[in-house]
């Protein structure tokens, strides 16, 4: 028992000396070395490891360095996190932008914080950026970001249809449906072609009124959209959505 | 006998022949004596003219009545002369015509030979003074009387530009460096020569005959003598902005500049008066649509004005008023003094050129002049024109702009401030101008206007693109406005900021100080110290790193941190290490000299 409680302390202490080694080389002038000393501190449940990246972040990496950093922290269930990651979305480099926003992306969905951050971030500049800011949005399902997202839409910017379709409402799907014609076909179609592939959208009379939008959509994109439905919904031949979609493409394959 | 030769002598240098290397120049009493010679113009007999270069004709339009006086069939290859009573161009291939004034019928016709390129003429009354460049490099001036029989002829192997001529004297620039002056025979009786720069114009107007070159006017009087600048009744005019061609004159040398062109819509109008200076200190310049009054002397603005739409393609100065015509036969009149506008008729020609007989014409009463807001609002039109021609006239009108006092200036600064430089708007130089007079202004009032435009960042679905943040923050800066710490700051911090933006950014906010400005300089030190993205200019975090030392002990902690870790860019951490080491020493050198002093004063008391 002795020996187990020695062994459990010894094991402690030598993690903690790990991971006061890895602070070290993480704000070391070794970029490579500081970024794999990341990728260990992020397998370390010492508190410490956590502790040691938020305060390598603060003292300013290079770009490269504070990716790593933030991937090494996401998931990170700590007070400290989320504030780190939140100044970090604000860096010049897009590159570092966008690791913060993938973390905060898996943030807690009650951060409010994390949420503001991804909504904001749908305001930048670049491209790159606003798609891992919908992305992020979308995974987390959070609908305060829909007025955002649809104003995406009309920029033309497609990183906007996962996010919408995956946070639509039968009132979103319907919004959607009359912006017909108001924002490119390709991002509309993806659009509604994602949100008819999440099992949870509905009711039926709504995945019908999605359908027919697309029907109204000339050209190959709301064709493949339907297919594609028809085709992933082999195992419930009779529901009306379906029906419907399946209605459309014989009558286009017949044109 | 003493006497005698004492005359001979004072006539010697007029014995010469005319242009003979010879003759004597810069000579008191030869000007004086020809000057003598040389009678004000006879007051004009008939209404105001205007001559218009129309689809193959020549209009006489009178001003004073408002309508067409007369039309006639003419082939006008020139810019129509005015004399006393009669007007002159050249017509066709080789004529010079002169006409009268008052029915536009012709008078006299000479038939240039085919050796002989006109260069420009001048009507004495109703006697036509011409200058003609032959085929071998020689050239020639040559009178005709109002019949169009010869009078004189006179040739020189040097150039001659351009003749002007007043109450019997011809004056012309010869060889580039001088202005001789004729009789009406045709003798040469006295010549300036000019020692600062070439002579490359003469010009007779009712106050006086004037000359020069590209950078000012001279007037003929006693002190032409001097040859030079400083010594002769010489003026320039004083513009603010030198973008924009200020020609005073046609180039007499020119022999494209007879005929009707681009110079007759840029270049400057002005008048004369005794000794050096223009008449009521005025000078207008006129570029394109768009006229720019300026206090010659002080270089400010007066008044401006842009006509609608269409080319202004003919302006004089005819000393009360300015009066123009357009290209779609607008014609007009501007108060000189108050820049009021008169436009007199749209006489609906399409005109190519105008010439004016239109001395002493007065805008009127009916004229309202423009109050301060409206030249700014013009002002600003011209700015904002679409026309790419215009690139240089709006840096000038943005410079015009600048001189203008009162916040609706400001407001008008601020707005060209924060505009998208683009095709057919203001060109990026105005816009940096209007920058540069903005914070120059230091307009206290225009602070919380600066304060609400530094409110707006980036956002691509808003559209909101911040431009001016630079400016802003120099002008804010200018103001010492500390309550714009916390803007500037979030602007500093702010990803989407322009790099160029940065450094103005850090040095206001190491101006302004407080915990608003150390945090956010601190902030934006620490976070891109390493960052290579600023190796090539790391400015910004070199003014950020000094202005934190400047800030006090816990500030520089941050600096000291960057100059020691290893992966800061060298660059940087070379400056700020030095910056570092001399704040130190002056602050050991500083509370040494405390010491000292605080053992001085305590020295009294031991001894006591």
């Amino acid at each position: 028992m002795r020996a187990l409680a020695l062994g459990v302390l010894l094991a402690a202490a030598t993690a903690r000396a790990d991971t006061a080694s890895l602070a070290r080389e993480l704000g070391g002038p070794d970029d490579a070395v500081a970024e794999a000393a990341a990728g260990k501190l992020a397998q370390s449940a010492e508190p410490a490891a956590i502790a040691a990246l938020v305060a390598a972040l603060a003292e300013g990496p290079p770009p490269k360095v504070a990716v790593a950093a933030l991937k090494a922290l996401a998931g990170k269930k700590d007070a400290r996190v989320v504030p780190a990651l939140v100044e970090r979305a604000q860096h010049r480099s897009p590159e570092v932008r966008k690791a913060a926003l993938a973390a905060l992306a898996v943030a807690p969905a009650t951060e409010k914080r994390a949420t503001a951050a991804l909504t904001a971030a749908l305001g930048d500049s670049d491209a790159e950026v606003r798609a891992q800011a919908a992305r992020g949005l979308g995974d987390r399902r959070d609908r305060s970001a829909e007025a955002r997202l649809v104003k995406l839409m009309e920029h033309r910017d497609m990183s906007a249809a996962p996010a919408l379709a995956a946070i639509a409402t039968p009132e979103l799907a319907h919004r959607l449906s009359e912006m017909l014609g108001q924002v490119p076909d390709p991002i509309l179609c993806t659009t509604l072609g994602e949100m008819l592939k999440r099992a949870d959208f509905g009711p039926e009379p709504i995945r019908v009124e999605v359908v027919r939008t697309l029907s109204k959509v000339p050209g190959i994109d709301s064709t493949a959209v339907l297919i594609e439905y028809v085709a992933s919904t082999e195992r419930d031949k009779n529901r009306p959505s379906r029906l419907e979609a399946q209605k459309i493409v014989d009558e286009r394959s017949r044109q | 006998m003493a006497p005698m030769l004492a005359v001979l002598t004072s006539l010697a240098g007029c014995g010469e022949a005319a242009f003979s290397a010879h003759t004597r120049d810069n000579d008191v009493g030869d000007l004086q004596r020809a000057m003598a010679a040389s009678a004000a113009p006879a007051a004009r007999a008939g209404h105001a003219m205007a001559f218009l270069v129309t689809d193959g004709k020549l209009v006489g339009y009178d001003l004073a009545d408002g309508k067409i006086a007369w039309e006639q069939a003419a082939d006008v290859k020139s810019r129509v002369i005015v004399g006393g009573g009669a007007i002159a161009h050249r017509q066709g291939e080789r004529d010079l015509v002169v006409r009268g004034a008052a029915t536009g019928d012709v008078r006299a016709r000479v038939t240039l030979a085919a050796d002989e390129t006109f260069v420009g003429a001048a009507l004495d009354g109703d006697k036509l003074v011409y200058v003609v460049q032959l085929a071998d490099k020689r050239s020639a001036v040559v009178a005709i009387d109002a019949g169009g029989a010869p009078l004189w002829r006179r040739e020189t192997q040097s150039a001659l530009g351009a003749p002007a001529a007043r109450g019997g004297l011809v004056a012309l620039p010869f060889a580039h460096q001088n202005l001789t002056l004729l009789d009406s025979t045709g003798r040469e009786i006295a010549r300036v020569r000019a020692t600062d720069e070439e002579i490359a114009f003469a010009r007779a107007l009712p106050e006086g005959i004037y000359y020069g070159g590209a950078r000012g006017v001279y007037r003929l009087d006693d002190k032409s003598a001097a040859g030079t600048r400083a010594g002769s009744s010489y003026a320039e005019a004083k513009l603010s902005g030198e973008q924009v061609r200020t020609a005073y004159h046609w180039d007499g040398y020119q022999p494209s500049q007879s005929a009707l062109g681009a110079f007759d819509r840029n270049r400057l109008l002005w008048r004369g008066r005794e000794g050096a200076g223009f008449r009521d200190d005025l000078a207008v310049l006129h570029t394109y649509r768009f006229f720019f009054a300026f206090d010659a002397k002080a270089g400010k603005l007066r008044w401006v004005y842009a006509h609608p739409r269409t080319d202004v393609v003919a302006s004089e100065d005819a000393g009360g008023a300015i009066v123009f015509a357009s290209a779609d036969g607008d014609i007009g009149l501007i108060d000189a003094a108050s820049g009021a506008v008169r436009i007199v008729q749209k006489t609906g020609l399409r005109v190519a050129g105008a010439s004016f007989d239109a001395d002493g014409l007065t805008a009127g009463s009916g004229a309202t002049p423009p109050s301060e807001a409206e030249v700014a609002k013009t002002l600003e039109q011209i700015v904002y024109d679409h026309d790419a021609r215009f690139g240089a006239v709006k840096v000038f009108a943005v410079d015009a702009l600048g001189d203008v006092p009162g916040p609706t200036v400001t407001a008008a600064l601020l707005k060209l401030v924060r505009a998208p430089a683009g095709a057919g708007g203001p060109p990026p130089a105005a816009l940096a101008r209007a920058g540069e007079k903005l914070v120059a202004r230091r307009d206290r009032a225009a602070a919380p206007a600066m304060l609400e435009a530094l409110g707006e960042h980036y956002d691509f679905l808003d559209d909101r693109t911040p431009r001016g943040v630079d400016v802003l923050a120099r002008a804010l800066g200018a103001l010492g406005a500390r309550e714009a710490a916390a803007p500037l700051a979030a602007h500093l911090l702010d990803h989407e900021t322009p790099e160029r933006a940065l450094k103005d950014l850090a040095t206001t906010l190491g101006q302004l100080g407080g915990p608003d400005a150390v945090k956010a300089l601190r902030t934006f030190l620490l976070a891109y110290h390493a960052d290579p993205a600023f190796l090539l200019d790391p400015a910004p975090l070199v003014v950020a790193g000094e202005a934190l030392i400047r800030a006090g002990v816990e500030a520089r902690r941050a600096v000291a941190f960057v100059v020691e870790d290893r992966r800061t860019l060298q660059p940087l951490a070379r400056q700020l290490r030095v910056s570092l080491e001399a704040a130190d020493a002056a602050d050991e050198e500083a509370a040494k000299k405390k010491l000292e002093k605080k053992d001085s004063e305590a020295a009294p008391e031991r001894q006591e």
